[in-house]
């Protein structure tokens, strides 16, 4: 028992300093000896940042990029996890190879590029450019993922589609699809988790202030102070307003993903 | 006759499957590939402000392996992913085991375990600077309050400390994600076998070692590679705690490609550092889908 408690302190401490520090007033959080309950809970330090942060803004961007991207990649990815699981092609084993290998290549890498490919196009600063680039570096782990999904759907349940004379594109929409529903929340939800949180490109593909996503918004408010007077009650309180929607969406949904979390990776 | 018509069908049929898989691959080669090619291609150039390119052969290259922040960037990287990735395994490994036995609240902690992998990299990176402030942060207060520390420790400014700080913060987020994975395998392991140890009165690290643990290995070790790739390209957590500072004390290879390409505007050498990570990422990369490639079973 004493070993779980030690874990959850663990766990939960940074979370827990989180909270205690967005609600310390300006002035008491420069004191020492550093308390982790305030003396007074100044709730309005969410207000002032709600505004400062411009957090309606931030929101509404990060949900249309992360909505965009988790569009794209299920329209992308479902077909292809579908082929690899249950259709014969040409070249399968190298297209399997690829997808895996393609988890590996970190955007960072490659950044310069597309960031001059998108400029020409006139991607930078557009929902359409960030949608493009979540979609690809979270493609392959989601292809993967689903078409360990797909692989539970029984080839006989298929055969007597087929036989009934659905053609393959049917057989898609109307047994697997509802067979492995629950694989298609779990990726949804990762590519959720991913995109929501995804700084490089949001920080380096954006440069007008409306175009900016919630992460970007709240990593500026501690980048554009200078290092002695960050305000931290409000990057505190900016930072759980960030986590909240997370935070609901995984306690919600914790039953389903534990075992799930990575069996497209992994297994 | 009948035959040959069913194998055109059948090789026609392969043809129009590729169908499924085209959105992808168009994706893949217009975002991955192309910009691969023009990392390899741009590494041999230096680069102007205006776009113009001057060919300089493999003088990139030779500036790189004589650069002192080579060197650093090197060993960090060693640590980073190497100390890095056996932290998180083994703190992942002991949370499972623990995970593993029925006990009041289990169904709470586990959910407990997603909110540090949940909590986006920035929010991790904003609640750690804080607590890792000198005077203010509640670290330092900690230790000064348990006697360890007497005066204030500067943990991410000083060069000596920056990078195991920053590292902690990474172990913090990754190791709960690696528990919750090893925890599946560990459920994977058939009971009989536990079952027949306790027959021939094995105790509990008897049984880990001769049961658990050779069957979870291989499971382990493609999920320690995954996550070492993951760390050699996690750009983002050191860039948003130190920005690879200070002196560079903190950078991996991949802040270096960033601060060339964004801050120094050395966009040739940083395709040459670039052309450097993805050699050893592909390194990484065979391992991992040999690993993968390799079914087990228990049986």
């Amino acid at each position: 028992m004493v070993v779980v408690a030690l874990m959850v302190v663990l766990l939960l401490f940074p979370i827990v300093a989180m909270i205690s520090v967005s609600l310390k007033e300006g002035t008491s959080v420069f004191t020492t000896p550093v308390k982790w309950i305030p003396e007074r809970f100044v709730w309005y330090n969410y207000i002032e940042v709600f505004m400062k942060m411009d957090v309606l803004t931030g929101f509404k961007n990060s949900i249309l990029v992360t909505a965009g991207s988790i569009v794209a990649i299920l329209v992308i990815g479902i077909p292809a996890a579908y082929a690899l699981s249950k259709l014969d092609f040409y070249g399968k084993i190298a297209t399997y190879g690829i997808v895996l290998a393609s988890q590996m290549f970190a955007p960072i890498i490659v950044v310069i590029p597309l960031y001059q490919m998108l400029n020409h196009w006139g991607w930078i600063d557009s929902y359409i450019g960030l949608i493009a680039m979540n979609t690809t570096f979270n493609l392959a782990f989601i292809v993967l993922m689903l078409t360990s999904h797909f692989d539970n759907v029984p080839k006989e349940t298929m055969e007597a589609a087929i036989i009934d004379g659905c053609n393959k594109f049917r057989t898609l929409v109307k047994i697997v699809l509802p067979i492995s529903s629950m694989g298609i929340v779990v990726a949804i939800i990762f590519i959720f988790t991913r995109t929501w949180n995804e700084f490089l490109f949001a920080f380096t593909f954006t440069s007008r202030s409306n175009m900016k996503t919630i992460i970007v918004k709240l990593y500026e408010i501690l980048k554009n102070n200078p290092a002695v007077g960050i305000p931290w009650h409000l990057v505190m309180a900016g930072a759980v307003i960030t986590t909240i929607p997370l935070i609901i969406l995984f306690v919600s949904i914790r039953n389903y993903i534990t075992g799930d979390a990575t069996k497209g990776a992994i297994k | 006759m009948k035959e040959i018509s069913l194998q055109t069908k059948q090789r026609k049929d392969k043809m129009l499957n590729l169908l499924y898989l085209l959105p992808m691959v168009v994706v893949f080669v217009v975002f991955i590939i192309i910009p691969v090619v023009s990392v390899f291609n741009n590494s041999f150039y230096t680069i102007r402000l205006n776009g113009s390119k001057v060919w300089l052969g493999l003088n990139n290259y030779k500036k790189f392996i004589g650069d002192s922040k080579t060197l650093l960037a090197f060993k960090n990287t060693l640590i980073w992913v190497g100390a890095g990735t056996l932290a998180k395994i083994l703190l992942g490994l002991l949370m499972a085991l623990i995970l593993y036995k029925e006990f009041h609240g289990k169904r709470l902690l586990t959910g407990v375990m997603l909110i540090p992998y949940a909590t986006p990299a920035a929010v991790s990176c904003m609640i750690w600077r804080n607590m890792y402030h000198p005077s203010f942060g509640h670290i330092g207060q900690f230790l000064r309050d348990i006697g360890i520390l007497s005066g204030e420790i500067s943990f991410l400014g000083n060069m000596k400390t920056s990078l195991i700080a920053v590292m902690i913060v990474n172990v913090w987020a990754v190791a709960p994600f690696c528990a919750l994975n090893i925890l599946a395998t560990l459920y994977s392991i058939p009971t009989y076998l536990y079952e027949a140890a306790d027959i021939d009165g094995a105790n509990a690290i008897e049984r880990f070692f001769a049961i658990t643990f050779p069957l979870i290995l291989r499971d382990v070790r493609t999920l320690a590679l995954l996550i070492a790739i993951w760390a050699f390209n996690s750009f983002d957590v050191i860039y948003m705690m130190t920005t690879g500072g200070p002196a560079n004390s903190s950078s991996i290879f991949v802040n270096l490609i960033y601060q060339n390409a964004f801050e120094f505007n050395n966009r040739g050498y940083s395709a040459a550092i670039s052309v450097v990570c993805f050699i050893l990422l592909s390194i990484l990369a065979v391992f991992y889908v040999r690993s993968k490639r390799k079914d087990i079973s228990y049986e």
